[in-house]
Formats: structure tokens, sequence, C-alpha cells
């Protein structure tokens, strides 16, 4: 058993003569590794499906899956059971062809048993630097995040999700396929969230925005005004007495504003529709609350 | 099966008894007590700290240990278990040791469990017979006593206390420093942000809307314990108070070991008790008050239930 898992074939491999590949580690296929990156026991490196291209200092810890066609940038960390860039989750979808693959950037953590899905056609599943995936999250095909996002153990990205900065998601939420989170918005644990979330927004509930995320925006530097316009932001556009979409010409007044400008422009692009206020029955919360006004 | 040349390698200390798998890799100060069986795709990884792993211990296969770990007797740990990695937590350097995680004796870990190792001085600590479904996770400097049943896919943060017999259902998550106390249940897909008092049932956000009859019944509790139990949650929940507002009727009856448990508990939380089920879930049924609250972006009010 042993002499077929130590020096395996590493058929078309390109490996920087500073990276350290671990004995038992496999890699097939079209395979480069960048320097100083060290992949760590039992990993397996598949690049028989399309190329996989692994930059600088990474550490694959142990038996962390990389599948092709994918490109992983600087600094990333895989802890075990990590997989990434295996077929997308689509009855449809036949798992021989290649795909979009995925489009990692740098620094990024992902934890035991996070699985990133490649993508199904021509749009990758891409992703910017230095986020964190907690424990046994998920982003299925054709995702994109941005950068600085923290999503907590058990959280599930479906499908064609948009997530900006800064975005940080609780314990085992739900997003659902096409759903966009702006820049900056939090979103609680255990909930399901099936509509967007406008930037700095707060979502506590099911499709439920009622509050501001103050703290993020603290932490992001946001200037007095900032804080200010996104507070304004939210009080227009769920006290207004009607729908989100009602809000737009508010909004438009204030366009000058860049808290608000990006408000208007989330609000207006929204394919799914915006998160309820907690002044509205909210859909599938279960609480019964009548609608005020 | 026999052991590998590999595995046989740089202070790995496997007792003559223990059954090893060709294709495991033992790495570093690593100990295997008695008939404990490491199977194929194991890694037992004892370079940051040791790992030691007891006697009667079934390893199945993919199983990743990082060390400095003690694992007990008659451990169960399914594929792709991973205890005593690094914490979740942005400011930990992954190559410090630290504390690491300590588990008991006779638990489950079904596949792709999670435990992490601590982070401050005190280690991840579970205690013995706890089940841990699919997936579950648990965050670093958790502690967890015996006896429990922790659901598939269920995710405790960083922090957490369970005491003795605690059930929590699937997907559920629980927030970082929550405590829940002995024999109490959260159903499924709930969260736990605060504290769940002994013998109480939660549903959805920490919303206490029972008592743990089943568990009463199991443990044979006598017929007065029951009635204080119940007592303690009319008073806690349906007295029209908030819970912290009807602590004085809970001390006014100190000094009965029911009353004087919950008291324990109550003081204990750090982040306050849950709210009752007729109680306006934040964020969901709602008064004016509460909107007005939310409007000015209050979202925590950690104030509210405090013991202050």
């Amino acid at each position: 058993m042993m002499s077929q898992t130590v020096n395996a074939p590493r058929r078309g491999a390109s490996v920087h003569p500073d990276a350290s590949i671990h004995p038992t580690a496999i890699i097939d296929g079209e395979v480069t590794i960048g320097p100083g990156t060290v992949i760590g026991p039992g990993c397996m490196i598949l690049g028989t499906l399309g190329p996989v291209r692994i930059g600088a200092g990474c550490t694959l810890v142990a038996r962390a899956i990389v599948n092709g066609p994918i490109s992983i940038g600087d600094g990333n960390v895989l802890y075990p059971n990590a997989c990434l860039g295996f077929a997308p989750q689509d009855l449809e979808f036949d798992p021989q062809s290649a795909g979009a693959g995925c489009i990692i950037g740098n620094r990024n953590t992902f934890r035991e048993g996070v699985t990133i899905h490649r993508g199904r056609t021509d749009v990758p599943t891409r992703m910017g630097d230095s986020n964190y995936w907690m424990t046994n999250t998920h982003l299925g095909h054709e995702g994109v995040v941005g950068n600085h996002c923290i999503f907590a153990s058990g959280c599930v990205l479906a499908a064609h999700v948009v997530v900006e900065d800064r975005v940080i998601i609780g314990g085992c939420t739900a997003i659902h396929q096409f759903v966009r989170l702006g820049r900056g918005s939090f979103v609680s644990g255990a909930i399901g969230l099936g509509l967007d979330l406008p930037p700095w927004f707060m979502a506590t509930g099911n499709n439920l925005a009622a509050s501001v995320n103050l703290v993020g925006l603290r932490r992001s530097g946001a200037t007095a005004e900032d804080v200010h316009d996104v507070r304004w932001c939210f009080k227009t556009v769920y006290r207004n007495g009607g729908t989100p979409q009602q809000a737009i010409p508010a909004l438009e007044e204030r366009a000058s504003r860049p808290a608000v400008a990006e408000c208007l422009a989330f609000i207006k692009s929204t394919k799914r529709g915006i998160c309820h206020g907690a002044g509205r029955a909210a859909r599938g919360t279960g609480g019964g609350a009548a609608a005020r006004d | 099966m026999e052991s590998s040349p590999i595995a046989a390698q740089r202070g790995v200390r496997i007792h003559p008894e223990a059954v090893v798998h060709a294709d495991a890799w033992l790495e570093g100060d690593v100990e295997v007590g008695p008939r404990t069986r490491v199977g194929p795709g194991c890694m037992l990884l004892g370079t940051v700290g040791p790992v030691s792993v007891g006697a009667d211990c079934q390893l199945l296969a993919n199983v990743t240990l990082c060390g400095p770990l003690s694992l007990g007797d008659g451990n169960v740990l399914y594929p792709q278990v991973c205890i005593g990695l690094p914490p979740q937590d942005l400011g930990f350097a992954a190559t410090t040791a630290g504390p690491g995680c300590v588990v008991g004796h006779r638990n489950v870990f079904r596949e792709g469990v999670t435990v992490h190792r601590g982070k401050t001085s005190e280690p991840t600590r579970i205690g013995d017979g706890n089940h841990w479904m699919a997936h579950s996770h648990l965050g670093h400097d958790g502690v967890v006593a015996d006896g429990c049943t922790i659901g598939t896919g269920s995710a405790l943060g960083g922090h957490v206390v369970i005491e003795d017999r605690v059930t929590i259902g699937r997907r559920t998550a629980m927030h970082q420093f929550a405590r829940l106390g002995h024999d109490s249940v959260v159903e499924d897909t709930g969260a736990v942000t605060t504290g769940l008092a002994p013998w109480f049932v939660s549903q959805s956000i920490n919303a206490a809307t029972n008592v743990n009859h089943a568990g009463l019944r199991q443990a044979r509790a006598s017929a007065a314990d029951i009635l204080a139990v119940e007592w303690v949650f009319d008073v806690l929940y349906r007295s029209g108070e908030t819970p912290y507002q009807s602590l004085p009727r809970l001390r006014a009856r100190a000094g009965e070991p029911i009353i004087d448990d919950y008291l324990r508990f109550i003081e204990a939380s750090p982040r306050g008790l849950c709210h009752g089920s007729v109680r306006a879930r934040r964020g969901h049924l709602h008064d004016g008050a509460n909107a007005t609250a939310s409007a000015d972006g209050n979202e925590a009010a950690p104030g509210r239930n405090t013991l202050a």
C-alpha cells in the first residue's frame, strides 16, 4: 500500500524547488506550485481535468483536496478535508467536464471541510483576498465573494450568490441562490436569506433587516457622516410606509452622498428584492406579526 | 494490518496491542494506547504538541488529530473527524501550541466533526459519553460535560459551556460564551446566544418555551423537584416580568437544591438568559418600543439582560 502513495505520480507537474511536498501527498496532471508553498501529508492536487495553479507561500495542512481548473493565489491556508474545485451541485452538469473552474485570491483561510465548487459554464467561481471560511462552510458554483469576509461555521452559500467586501455571516445560516449581500452587511446565525441585503445593513431574522452594522462601520473606519448616511438610508428604506423600492425617489434626492449612492445603486440593481424591515410582516419567520400601517 | 515503517518513526510510541493501518501517518510526539485501532488515511500530528490516544479507541479512517491533545479510552472517531486543529481566531498563529484539547472517554464523533484546541490558558474540554453527530463543531476553549448529544451540523462557538446531558438539535448555532444548563434541550435549527437554564427547552432564537419533562421523567425526578422546575419556569417566563426582574422571587426560596441550582446558573451566565416564548423576539415580533430601538441601531441591547 505504502509504495503506491509515497512518491506518487507527478506527471506534468511543475513544482518550484522551494516548495515542500510531503511524501504521502498526491500530485497528478497539470499542476503548478509556487515557491514556499507547503503541501502536507495526504493532500491531493488533481490537475487531470483542468490546470491547478497554486501560488507562493500557501499551506495545505493535511489531506486538503484541490481539483482543477483552479487558480489559487499566494498565502492561502487549507485545512484537512477542505475540497476546492469539485463539480457544481447541479443535476444537469456532467462532472467529467471542466467548466470554468475557480479563481481564488490571496491569504484566504479554508478550515476543515470547506467546499468550494467550480463554475458551471463560462463564469468561474471567484473570491478575493483575506476571507476566512470556518469549518464546513460552502460556496456554490459561480459564487462571487469579495475581500475580508468571514463565514462562521456551518453557513452555506448557494450558487450564484454575490458577497461584497467585509461581509460577516453567522453560523449555520443559509443563503439562497442569486442573493446579493452588500458591502459590510452582517447576517446573524441560524437564519436563512432569500432576498438581498443592502450595504451595511444587518439581518437578524429570516429575510429581515432589523438594524445597521454599526460595529462593522466603525471597524472599517467610516466617517461620522457615512454612519449618519447609512442610518438615514435604513430609516428611509424601511420607515417610508411602503416597500423598499418606494424609497428610491427619496434616496435619489441625496444621491450626492457616497453612502446613499451605494445603497441606492444596490436597491436599484436588485433582482430578488430587498430584505424586509422589522415593521413589516416577514415571510417565513412564523412570527405572525401583522403589517404595520 | 501492520504498522507501517513511516508510522513508526520519530517519537511515535505505539502500544504493541494497538493496530495501526499501513496508510496511516503518525508524526512527532504521538502515543497510541492498547487495543486502539488507527484506520487507513488517519493522521496523528504530534509536531506542534503531543498527541495521546488512550486504550480501546477506534479511529475508523481519515481522522486527523493534532496536538496538544489527550484523547481518553473507548472513543470512536468516524472518517473526516478533526480534533485539535488551531482556533478559528484571526489573531491566533496556527503554529502556536496553546493549551490544546482534553477529551474524556467513550465519546462518539461522527463524520466530519471538528473540535478546535484552546486559545487561552485552559484547554478545550469534552467529558465522557458524548455523541457528536455528523459535521457538528466545537470552537476553541469550549467546555462540554458528560452525556450530551449534539445534532448533525450544529456549530458551537468559542468559549461555550455545556453542562451534563444536554441535547442539541440539528443545525443549531451557539454564540461565543453562550451557556446551556444541564439537561436542557435546544430544538432543531435554533440558536442560543445567551444562556438556557437547566431543564429548559428552547426553540428558534433564544426562546425558552417549555420544561424538559421527558428528561425529568428519564432522570426519575421526584414530584417535588418537577414542581420546583415548573415553578422556576413560570416565575422567569410567565410572570409578565423579565427574567431578571423576577430574580428576587427565586432568591426568596434559596436553600432548596433545585432553586440554588438555578441561581448558580443565572449568576454564572455571562451573556444573560433566554427570554420566554411569549415575549417579542428581537427583530421578529415587535412593538413600537422595539422598532424604535432597532432603528436607532441598539441591536444588541446588552444591558437588557444583565444582572446589574
